[in-house]
């Protein structure tokens, strides 16, 4: 399997050489022209990286990847409303914006409000671990850096226009405003195409999709993949197979850092993959492994919507007052294998600090930051956005074929 | 946690409220349906939920507890701890999604909320895909990324003695 890599990526190097001999062209070298997302690389004619950015954001959280997003109505260039800070997650998928942020030179009302199949408004449940948000799915046409995406579903949270909330979504706190939630909307980019997928086509999946016919209540409901919100990077019309976070290295806590999200993946001279390698993901749950302490936790994941490393390790002390977090009372150096399910495998040092000591410095970059996550099978650790710090991380969409490995992939 | 329930009755619940969420439960989620006894509830309600709803169940036992896995096709595996004197005392869900809390947590939802809406209020949040907070009555973790969700959720004061939050799986 890894000579089979090693070719792959031998052959992968020789080709991209040729579309950069080709300058650019868009005739795809590795199978139909993408479509949304679908099928092989396809080149992009537009450059295709934009700055991002940590810093303390609109309520001074820690390692939070930021980005700013230009949202329109569609096929509209002066019905447009820029938005800053909005997150960059790739644990999650989809444009998702805080409805209090819309209302300048465009309202919420502009964007054309989606529909079920049995015609009714259109809303959505967003459940996180700690709360869920509630709010319409309207069709809009997005700008992200010089990349555009036409008529695509995004979610408006906390539209006035939206039905009262049904009690199925309701899994935490509400999570309706910016306050509440931490940023001004959600950058969902992570390795699928429709938040809720297959799942929700052929079946009610209550938590998703929501019908909400006039006068009545709202009820779950089944959706085809295009009506669902989309992952917005895979409806560029090229450098639209996945994306890489290049954030600089931190040692200790520091005020912000800036990095670079760049669209596509072996698209363009500026996205291949280097040295890096490549880790397959749990094509139904996007996840992988990670081999720490003797035991698999085979739910893990690498996540820039996560602000710490999160991971069960009942020998370090939990802050007594801030209990998401660690507290050890010196820095503690620790290391843990990723590994895929297909024998690829790296050893990855971290370090984890005292997170009050941290919480001090009023830093939003912290780079030692840790915490508990539940230990039931198959047990979770999770590489937040510190895993990022001094590194390329890529992200590879399902349906795509990369250096020889179908995605969902990483690479690092 | 209040009396002990009186004894099992194959056609009747002894709990009014629990019955009253699983009915709903059978109404929210239609064709996902799943078989539940809620956390707090006494065991006796899982077997009397699998011929409404259209769950799977399987039933293990440790020395010192039964552990019902319910499993419903493309869902959310849930799995329901029960202590030798009836009564479940913790949950775990591991799957695709969330699993409706109502009928999960019963009458424990409540204070799962919040719990979870305290922990909100924390200086420093844990971003929004892991959760850990511990309610006056109730210990809860949770974990949501892409396409995955795990949860535990226990009563600390009715685990069985020797039992730890680790042999929750």
């Amino acid at each position: 399997m890894r000579m089979r890599r090693l070719l792959a990526g031998a052959v992968a190097a020789a080709l991209t050489v040729l579309v950069a001999a080709c300058g650019g062209s868009n005739a795809p070298l590795f199978g139909p022209p993408a479509q949304g997302g679908g099928g092989g690389p396809t080149p992009g004619t537009v450059p295709n990286t934009m700055a991002v950015v940590v810093d303390g954001g609109p309520t001074g959280g820690v390692n939070t990847l930021y980005a700013t997003v230009t949202v329109c109505a569609p096929q509209s260039t002066t019905a447009c409303q820029t938005i800053d800070h909005v997150q960059v997650d790739t644990g999650s998928i989809g444009l998702r914006i805080f409805a209090s942020v819309l209302g300048g030179a465009l309202t919420a009302a502009q964007l054309p409000q989606a529909a079920d199949l049995a015609g009714d408004p259109l809303a959505e449940c967003a459940q996180y671990a700690d709360g869920y948000s509630w709010g319409t799915v309207r069709t809009a046409d997005l700008q992200i850096g010089s990349e555009t995406a036409q008529s695509i579903p995004i979610h408006v949270i906390g539209d006035p226009a939206a039905a009262p909330v049904p009690a199925s979504c309701v899994s935490g706190p509400a999570e309706n405003t910016v306050a509440t939630f931490g940023a001004n909307g959600i950058l969902g980019i992570g390795n699928f195409l429709t938040d809720c997928g297959s799942a929700c086509v052929t079946g009610v999946v209550p938590g998703f999709y929501y019908g909400c016919p006039a006068g009545g209540t709202c009820f779950a409901v089944a959706l085809p993949l295009a009506n669902q919100v989309q992952n917005p990077v895979s409806f560029f019309a090229g450098d639209n197979n996945g994306v890489v976070i290049t954030l600089p290295a931190a040692n200790a806590p520091t005020p912000t850092v800036s990095g670079l999200l760049t669209f596509g993946i072996a698209t363009q001279p500026d996205n291949m993959l280097g040295n890096a390698q490549i880790f397959s993901l749990d094509p139904n749950y996007g996840t992988l492994n990670t081999f720490y302490n003797g035991m698999v936790f085979a739910s893990s994941f690498i996540d820039s919507g996560s602000n710490a490393y999160f991971f069960t390790d009942d020998t370090i002390p939990v802050c007594t007052t801030q209990t998401s977090f660690y507290c050890p009372t010196a820095p503690i150096g620790l290391a843990a294998t990723i590994q895929d399910s297909f024998g690829s495998a790296a050893s990855v040092p971290f370090t984890i600090d005292n997170a009050i000591a941290d919480f001090a410095t009023n830093a939003a970059v912290l780079p030692n930051l840790g915490g508990p996550v539940v230990s039931s099978l198959p047990g979770a650790f999770d590489w937040g956005l510190p895993f990022f710090y001094g590194r390329s991380v890529y992200v590879a969409f399902e349906g795509q074929f990369l250096a020889g490995v179908a995605g969902p992939w990483v690479a690092f | 946690m209040s009396t002990s329930p009186s004894p099992p009755s194959p056609s009747v619940l002894p709990w009014s409220h629990a019955a009253a969420g699983l009915v709903l439960a059978a109404a929210l989620i239609g064709g996902a349906g799943r078989a539940h006894a809620a956390l707090g509830d006494p065991a006796t309600a899982v077997a009397n939920d699998r011929a409404a709803l259209q769950g799977s169940l399987k039933t293990t036992s440790t020395a010192a507890f039964d552990v019902h896995e319910i499993t419903a096709p493309a869902d959310t595996t849930v799995r329901e701890y029960a202590s030798r004197d009836g009564t479940v005392f913790a949950v775990t869900w591991s799957g695709p999604r969330v699993p409706d809390l109502h009928v999960v947590l019963g009458r424990y939802y409540a204070a799962y909320v919040a719990g979870a809406t305290a922990a909100a209020g924390r200086t420093h949040r844990a971003g929004h895909h892991v959760l850990s907070f511990t309610a006056p009555s109730l210990t809860a973790e949770v974990v949501r990324f892409q396409r995955r969700a795990l949860g535990r959720v226990y009563l600390p004061t009715h685990l069985p003695a020797g039992v730890t939050p680790g042999d929750l799986r």
